[in-house]
């Protein structure tokens, strides 16, 4: 079986093969919903917002030009779902919205054992340093995570400039070496 | 103190983003600034912590309404768009630049053809026509000395001039007016 590109599957889903949506899916399935899950915070917004997403690149699908990355391109709708639930949502829903633990129990998690319930604790903090992040920096982090874009083409998506990317990067990373060092000693 | 190198280099080096030439520059910077060097280090062990967070999906019941979605919804786009049938020179996005060019051609074609000036030579056909045809009437009325009908005129001369080709001269005379006119 030969693995066929995005490109190539939009064509075969525009042709009337209904798998190659489902593989395109599936592909993007995981990346997609742990990119809006970290950037809202929040599980009930992030399903909402996933079905929002796919939705509308389903509905696209057929203007789709193969001139952009099909990854990019879903990530720019991603983006744009994201900014406009954010700007709909009042002060004290946003509030909510910023500060849910986003994995209060991970898939496949095994309880019990003390080096895995460590591991767990430095996830948590992790996470929690990720949330605590500005919107900026937290997008451009977790975009090139999750979506695999080279920076370039996150400049593209987000609509600003190489080098202000790359420094929302540079100070979402030192934030987050702060933030933990902080959350670390808190706990202490 | 903090190296302004990093901010822009450093971070693509270490997502593996620089062009071989400038990775080995930077590998060159990294080895005289301390800086970089720890910002790399300490950077790189957070980047895998970020990388290990489980990927999580969506449940099952969003998944199934998602992909039930795109088996109702229509997939044929315009005749143009992802046809086999069509070269991809001419497929999107190209296929306006043609069709602009094409207006274009067909525009500038139209405009020489009818604009006046380019139907100069055939007026000049024309005239040279009508004077060649209308010499010899002109000649045959001079004869005549103010014969008024045409039937005088061929009675008279013995010239064979019929109504059909006053007409004629007539209708070209007409003709050139209006051509001149349009000028």
């Amino acid at each position: 079986m030969t693995l066929q590109s995005d490109d190539e599957l939009v064509q075969s889903f525009l042709k009337g093969e209904e798998s190659a949506f489902n593989e395109l899916y599936r592909a993007y399935e995981k990346p997609l919903y742990s990119f809006i899950l970290r950037y809202t915070g929040n599980r009930n917004a992030a399903e909402d917002l996933v079905q929002q997403v796919w939705m509308k690149v389903i509905k696209a699908l057929p203007k789709y030009d193969e001139r952009s990355k099909f990854g990019s391109w879903l990530f720019s709708i991603a983006h744009h779902c994201c900014i406009d639930a954010v700007r709909k949502k009042n002060p004290k829903q946003i509030e909510a919205f910023d500060n849910t633990p986003v994995l209060d129990k991970l898939p496949g998690e095994k309880p019990n054992p003390e080096e895995e319930l460590i591991q767990f604790e430095e996830r948590g903090l992790l996470e929690k340093a990720i949330q605590m992040l500005p919107k900026e920096q937290k997008e451009v982090l977790l975009m090139r995570i999750y979506s695999d874009l080279p920076f370039k083409e996150i400049s593209a998506v987000l609509n600003a400039p190489l080098n202000t990317i790359l420094g929302r990067m540079h100070y979402a990373m030192k934030n987050l070496r702060q933030t933990i060092t902080q959350l670390t000693e808190e706990d202490h | 103190m903090e190296c302004p190198v990093y901010k822009e280099y450093g971070i693509l080096y270490q997502f593996n983003e620089l062009a071989a030439g400038e990775r080995m520059l930077y590998e060159t910077h990294l080895k005289s600034c301390p800086y970089c060097r720890c910002e790399i280090a300490e950077n790189q062990a957070m980047i895998e912590q970020i990388e290990q967070l489980p990927q999580v999906q969506p449940n099952a019941k969003i998944t199934h309404e998602i992909l039930a979605a795109s088996q109702k919804q229509p997939r044929k786009s315009s005749i143009w768009s992802k046809s086999n049938f069509i070269p991809t020179f001419i497929q999107p996005p190209f296929r306006w630049t043609w069709a602009v060019s094409l207006a274009a051609i067909i525009v500038i074609v139209s405009f020489v053809t009818i604009h006046p000036f380019s139907r100069m030579p055939e007026i000049y056909e024309w005239e040279d026509d009508f004077y060649t045809q209308t010499a010899g009437i002109e000649e045959s009325l001079d004869v005549l000395g103010g014969s008024e009908t045409l039937s005088n005129v061929s009675y008279e001369t013995g010239l064979s001039i019929d109504q059909d080709d006053i007409n004629g001269v007539y209708d070209q005379i007409q003709l050139i007016d209006d051509a001149f006119n349009r000028i």
